[in-house]
């Protein structure tokens, strides 16, 4: 289990410079030059000695090699550099944005394991029942509405009609703890929506697929109970396949939120990444780019070791 | 009557599936007394699982069905009982070994473990109790350094090893009956004798009833003492052991004798059955075995012979004995 870390995580770090490479060279290739924007861009017809000036003022004058050698030593250092727009540096912003973001997908992500895995048992344990078909529909919905048809719908109704949450908006925490639930709710249970979905079919495929295993036939015949054969042994190895699927998951929310923080002007890592990219704010776009790399990989590694440690066989390997 | 364990008295078993109901258990009636071994012989698919998982309450239902009959254990009929009635029963007072060591133990969880829960679903004892009395029921089966072995996973024990594991968490709480569903079936020919030994020797020291099942004469043979021969669904032959092998009555129990290999003999080539077991919706009218039978007669493809008592403890479903009650020709 320990080489099994190790290994995995010297892979990790191989996948995070391949990417922040790609992103640095693939950024560059964009059409639109930063200095030229920052002068008003090319309607303004700025002189070409001041493009020069602005140009070497924001170092892009150097050639492209040593801008991404110099660029990535000081990543390396946990410099990110400073933004080309208003000169403040990328990393407390970045910080302070992706704060944001992760305080909607951490509720979303645990709303919708807490919520999905007990659905998913109930459906796969009441597979005779009406209870069956009406979760197994929902959870159709829920994979079939597009995250921001069911943004506005929830900003229409709650918002609007029953005026019981705010229709948009962001309070920190540390302002007005209840504002800041109240402003939460609904772009998590948004958020939430696929995911919910996606872990509540997969548990009850998982469970039903366990409860047929031969061990279940093995623990029922010593006596134990139904719901201790179901949550202690069929649930139990069902989580394997589960933990796979919630990691791939919650990639796929850094996705939704995009949509989710434009549809509830939540100021997150997303709206700070369009308007950067829009402005080619170079050292803005690769250190979001660079931190939303490291996240997604930092989570397939923990899944991986999730993996290993429910697992036995990997575990003890 | 008093020592009787085990009365399963015509026991009806239906499968509901897309092209009908299945009975796949018909009629069956069998007793087991206190300490005594029965051996369950029949091609695969005669209903010697679906038999004993209706002992345990442990059918799959749907699409399985208990649709008549009774099972009556020390007295009561377990049909009668409730889940949780059934929950005390089983792995305490009956216990079942299954054919499948690889798959039959849950592999996120040490043997330890699992022995030690089977344990305490029953005896209000302590964790590090129920581990010690582990380690003595895994060095009872014979499984070396047990007090290592117990903290194993599955996948760290040959299959010999995991069956007895398995036989282990059976015996633990000493039951009265033990179902073994082909314990051998899966294993290795030197693995497959030892596990035998090891019942023989379990039957000798634990005064425990045992219900073996096989579709091998041969392992019947090795460890009990009265068997009983399925076909389709039906008991065909009932006898001692030794009384079967000497003179079995039934054509199809003659079949499986003559397809054991005999190591000592010339015989070229080993003897097959001719034919395929009916399947359960395509039941011929008559007898079950007159498709494949070579004595058939033309009574045998229109009325099915009734289990027919010949005395001595044996019976036998066949017309060829309809005039000669005592038994013989
Ligand atoms: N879950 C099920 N669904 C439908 N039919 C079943 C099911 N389980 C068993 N059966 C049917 O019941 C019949 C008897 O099966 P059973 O498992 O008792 O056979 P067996 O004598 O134990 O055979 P084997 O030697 O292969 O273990 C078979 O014809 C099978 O098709
Ligand atoms: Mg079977």
């Amino acid at each position: 289990m320990k080489w099994f870390v190790v290994k995995r995580l010297l892979i990790s770090l191989v996948l995070v410079w391949v990417v922040a490479t790609l992103v640095f060279f693939s950024l560059h290739m964009l059409p639109g030059d930063p200095a030229l924007i920052a002068l008003g861009g090319s309607e303004a017809n700025p002189d070409p000695e001041a493009l020069a000036a602005m140009q070497k003022k924001l170092g892009l004058d150097r050639p492209i090699l040593k801008q991404y050698t110099d660029w990535m030593g000081n990543a390396i250092r946990g410099d990110l550099g400073r933004s080309l727009l208003n000169d403040r540096p990328v990393g407390p912003d970045l910080r302070l944005r992706l704060g944001r973001t992760l305080q909607l997908i951490i509720p979303a992500t645990i709303l919708a394991i807490i919520v999905g895995i007990p659905m998913g048992v109930l459906a796969a344990t009441h597979r005779n029942s009406f209870w069956d078909p009406l979760l197994s529909s929902t959870a159709l919905l829920g994979f079939s509405v597009p995250v921001f048809v069911l943004g506005l719908l929830f900003v229409w109704l709650f918002g609007l009609r029953l005026q019981i949450l705010p229709a948009s908006g962001y309070v920190a925490f540390s302002d007005d703890p209840i504002g800041f639930i109240k402003y939460l709710t609904l772009p998590a249970i948004t958020l939430s929506f696929g995911m919910l979905a996606t872990v509540m079919r997969m548990t009850r495929s998982c469970v039903l697929e366990q409860l047929g295993a031969d061990y279940v036939r093995t623990a029922r015949s010593k006596g134990l109970a139904y719901k201790i054969v179901l949550y202690k042994h069929a649930l139990r190895n069902a989580l394997l396949p589960i933990s796979t699927v919630v990691a791939l998951q919650i990639g796929l929310m850094f996705g939704g939120s995009v949509l989710v923080e434009s549809v509830y002007n939540w100021p997150g890592i997303n709206s700070f990444l369009i308007t950067s990219i829009n402005l080619r704010d170079y050292p803005v776009v690769q250190g979001v780019l660079l931190l939303i790399s490291i996240l997604f990989i930092g989570i397939n590694l923990i899944a991986d070791v999730t993996y290993g440690l429910l697992d036995p066989k990997v575990r003890l390997d | 009557m008093t020592d009787t364990l085990l009365a399963v008295e015509d026991l009806q078993v239906e499968f509901k599936t897309s092209e009908g109901t299945a009975t796949v258990v018909d009629g069956v009636s069998f007793s087991v007394n206190k300490g005594e071994t029965l051996g369950i012989v029949g091609e695969s698919g005669c209903g010697k699982s679906v038999t004993s998982l209706s002992i345990m309450r442990l059918l799959p239902t749907p699409p399985g069905n208990i649709a008549g009959g009774r099972i009556v254990f020390q007295g009561q009929n377990l049909l009668d009982l409730s889940e949780h009635e059934m929950c005390g029963i089983r792995g305490h007072d009956i216990s079942m070994i299954f054919q499948e060591p690889m798959t039959s133990l849950n592999p996120v969880y040490t043997i330890g473990q699992q022995i030690s829960e089977a344990i305490r679903a029953h005896k209000k004892i302590s964790a590090r109790e129920a581990r010690s009395q582990t380690v003595k029921m895994l060095e009872m089966v014979g499984i070396p350094e047990p007090a290592q072995r117990v903290s194993n996973y599955p996948h760290q024990l040959s299959g010999g090893m995991r069956q007895r594991a398995m036989i282990a968490m059976a015996l633990s709480l000493t039951p009265k009956l033990l179902i073994a569903d082909e314990p051998t079936t899966a294993l290795d020919v030197t693995i497959q004798a030892q596990i035998l030994e090891l019942m023989r020797r379990i039957k000798e020291e634990m005064d425990m009833a045992i219900i073996l099942i096989t579709h091998d004469l041969g392992v019947i043979a090795e460890v009990t003492k009265r068997v009983m021969v399925m076909y389709a669904g039906t008991v065909v032959e009932e006898a001692l052991v030794d009384d079967l092998f000497l003179k079995p009555y039934h054509p199809y129990t003659e079949g499986l004798l003559a397809s054991i290999p005999q190591l000592n003999s010339t015989q070229e080539r080993l003897h097959v059955i001719e034919g395929m077991v009916p399947h359960a919706l395509q039941r011929p009218r008559g007898c079950r075995f007159a498709p494949r039978c070579p004595y058939a007669e033309e009574i045998c493809q229109r009325t099915e012979p009734a289990l027919l008592a010949m005395g001595g403890g044996r019976s036998v479903r066949c017309w060829k004995y309809k005039n000669s009650p005592q038994g013989g020709e």
